[in-house]
């Protein structure tokens, strides 16, 4: 009895607390709301890494356990399905949705991984350059030329066959043909920055280089770094896919999407499932991925807001007139 | 147009330079040849012996000017897997490849564009909201796994087309569509985005008060404006085919260019031969964008020299 009447009073600030530091997340939801495709592909996201997280405790059989009884079995609903085989077998007896679950976390780990490589790295040469200019940006910028122009997949399979496959590999070599797109967009950016008012008004007053570009320069890059991060997420979770599919990514006994499906192609004559549901998986993350960009796009540019604000009103015109 | 052409030959040169430099720092600092490319069983004295052969044992400059050496000669020694100069064996399996990029390409701006044109006469209409869609998929479905699913229905369940291999159209219509429909998608999206931009413009409006059908304002005004950036954007799919990105479609489809060559390569641990093909890809990259760069200033003379 003591014990709920103390707990009652923090019970309700804490609560308040809560609502108060979950009210951005509120605002930004009902926002996304309004785009339907937007907010698919950013649920399907969340349910994507709470997958992967928690794979060991959803999955129903380990991923790696082979069953000769039980080869190439197909998905429940079909004839001559096993129970408990939701999404069928391949051709060692694996279960599918298992190696499904298990598969999220390389392309998660992958892309992830490499998005954080590149793009700090990536970021922290366009800093400089735009900030510095002059040699240093002269020097900075002509590498990236010379690396943008090179042949690029081709590069990454002889680099992966000379250092060996592995997913550490695959990390490096993605993060080293991947960083100089970053440079360029920061670049621009904060050569722009640099002729406005605020930031010479900080050097005027003697801010050190290193305040004006982490206090002044960096916010002002969040927005346009946060879709272009969003939408290399894309072509890392594509190219993960694809060198694993090629045998130079993902290793066995690890799982990965790509893999599977280069497992399961010799069967496909007879079997359709083995190669069809990791390759939706890769489909649907990539195009969940895509749909929530393009809201994000929308959202954080004025101008495409406005037009989007626009055509909303139109329809609701339209609408009640009719 | 002379100092043009200079500028951007200059600028390939470093290109090329560059590639040199990592493949270099690939194969000699961070792998090693001699394990790559000899079995395991090799003994010390067979492992000298290649090293020796190959000029691996000699300091590390020295081995860096002889490869640029052997480079400036066209030399990239002899393919261990085809027993015969790597650059023939490139050279051989090059038709294949740029068969399937034109092939490709041509496929995906003949039905790219005229369905982005289409899909911008009504922004949000009921045709722009499935090429929107289509598209998004397109850019979303991973190659190899596009490609098994043709092979899947049109091959093996329908039997309209071989299922690998070359020689004939039927042989070529399903890889040259896998390879089409990423650019395919982009392409679509960048013309409809264009003429959408286009159609809003006051010279459209005086040519519809003047009362031209709107055929010809869409095909004749509109889109002559706003197929500059997508000719960029179409030279920049043949590039990205080019390099490197036909290695999927090719080895799902047994398909016998450069790309399937390079796995094939890997397979036998035959390095001298896959350097060949990066070197030869990075050659022909340069090559395409200065032409490109010159057919760009022909065509809009409003592109500045830098």
């Amino acid at each position: 009895m003591t014990i709920t009447s103390t707990s009652s009073l923090p019970e309700t600030t804490l609560k308040q607390g809560l609502l108060m530091s979950l009210a951005p997340v509120g605002r930004f939801l009902s926002e996304l709301w309004r785009d339907k495709a937007g907010f698919a592909g950013f649920a399907f996201l969340v349910l994507l890494v709470l997958v992967a997280l928690f794979a060991p405790l959803i999955a129903p059989h380990d991923p790696a356990a082979q069953s000769v009884m039980a080869r190439l079995k197909p998905p429940v609903w079909m004839e001559g399905s096993v129970p408990g085989y939701l999404l069928g077998t391949d051709m060692l007896g694996r279960d599918i949705l298992s190696r499904l679950l298990y598969g999220a976390r390389s392309s998660l780990l992958v892309s992830v991984s490499v998005v954080a490589l590149a793009g700090s790295f990536g970021v922290m040469a366009g800093l400089i350059a735009g900030y510095k200019g002059g040699l240093t940006d002269a020097v900075i910028m002509r590498i990236v030329d010379v690396q943008v122009a090179f042949p690029g997949l081709l590069l990454t399979l002889l680099l992966v066959a000379v250092i060996g496959p592995s997913t550490t590999t695959i990390i490096v070599v993605l993060a080293f043909s991947n960083w100089m797109i970053y440079t360029r967009v920061v670049r621009g950016i904060v050569m722009s920055l640099r002729q406005t008012p605020f930031i010479e008004a900080a050097e005027v007053v003697g801010c050190k280089s290193s305040r004006i570009i982490i206090k002044h320069i960096l916010p002002n890059l969040i927005a346009p770094l946060l879709t272009l991060g969003i939408l290399e997420f894309t072509n890392i979770i594509l190219a993960e896919a694809a060198l694993s599919f090629l045998g130079l990514g993902v290793q066995p006994p690890a799982t990965s999407w790509g893999l599977d499906v280069a497992g399961g192609k010799n069967y496909m004559m007879i079997a359709w499932w083995p190669i069809t549901f990791p390759g939706l998986a890769i489909a649907m993350t990539v195009l969940s991925i895509n749909l929530f960009a393009n809201w994000l796009r929308v959202t954080t540019e004025p101008a495409e807001r406005e037009k989007r604000y626009a055509r909303g009103r139109a329809a609701k015109m339209r609408r009640t007139k009719a | 147009m002379g100092t043009f052409i200079l500028r951007r030959a200059v600028q390939g040169l470093l290109v090329v330079l560059g590639v040199t430099i990592v493949v270099f720092v690939a194969t000699r600092l961070i792998g090693d040849p001699a394990k790559v490319m000899l079995p395991l069983s090799a003994s010390d004295a067979q492992r000298a012996a290649f090293e020796a052969q190959f000029g691996l044992d000699k300091p590390l400059g020295q081995q860096f000017f002889a490869f640029l050496g052997d480079l400036m000669r066209f030399d990239f020694g002899e393919s261990i897997w085809q027993r015969k100069p790597a650059l023939d064996v490139v050279l051989g399996k090059l038709p294949k490849t740029l068969e399937l990029i034109g092939a490709g390409m041509f496929l995906a701006i003949v039905i790219g564009i005229p369905l982005g044109a289409v899909a911008a006469i009504r922004p949000d209409g009921l045709f722009d909201r499935l090429i929107v869609g289509l598209s998004l998929t397109g850019l979303s479905i991973p190659q190899f796994w596009l490609g098994l699913l043709l092979i899947m229905i049109f091959a093996v369940g329908l039997g309209w087309v071989p299922t690998s291999g070359t020689g004939t159209l039927a042989h070529l219509i399903l890889p040259a569509l896998t390879l089409a429909v990423p650019a395919m998608a982009r392409i679509m999206m960048l013309v409809r985005s264009s003429v959408i931009n286009e159609l809003n413009q006051q010279y459209v409006r005086t040519a519809k008060a003047r009362g031209l059908p709107f055929v010809r304002v869409l095909f004749q005004h509109a889109m002559r404006n706003a197929l500059v950036p997508v000719l960029t954007l179409a030279g920049w799919e043949v590039i990205s085919a080019w390099a490197g990105y036909t290695v999927v479609v090719e080895t799902v489809f047994a398909w016998p260019g450069l790309g399937f060559t390079a796995m094939k390569a890997i397979g036998q641990s035959d390095l001298f031969l896959l350097q060949a093909i990066v070197f030869v890809v990075a050659v022909g990259i340069v090559l395409v964008n200065i032409l490109l760069d010159v057919l760009f200033k022909l065509i809009d003379p409003r592109i500045k020299d830098a």
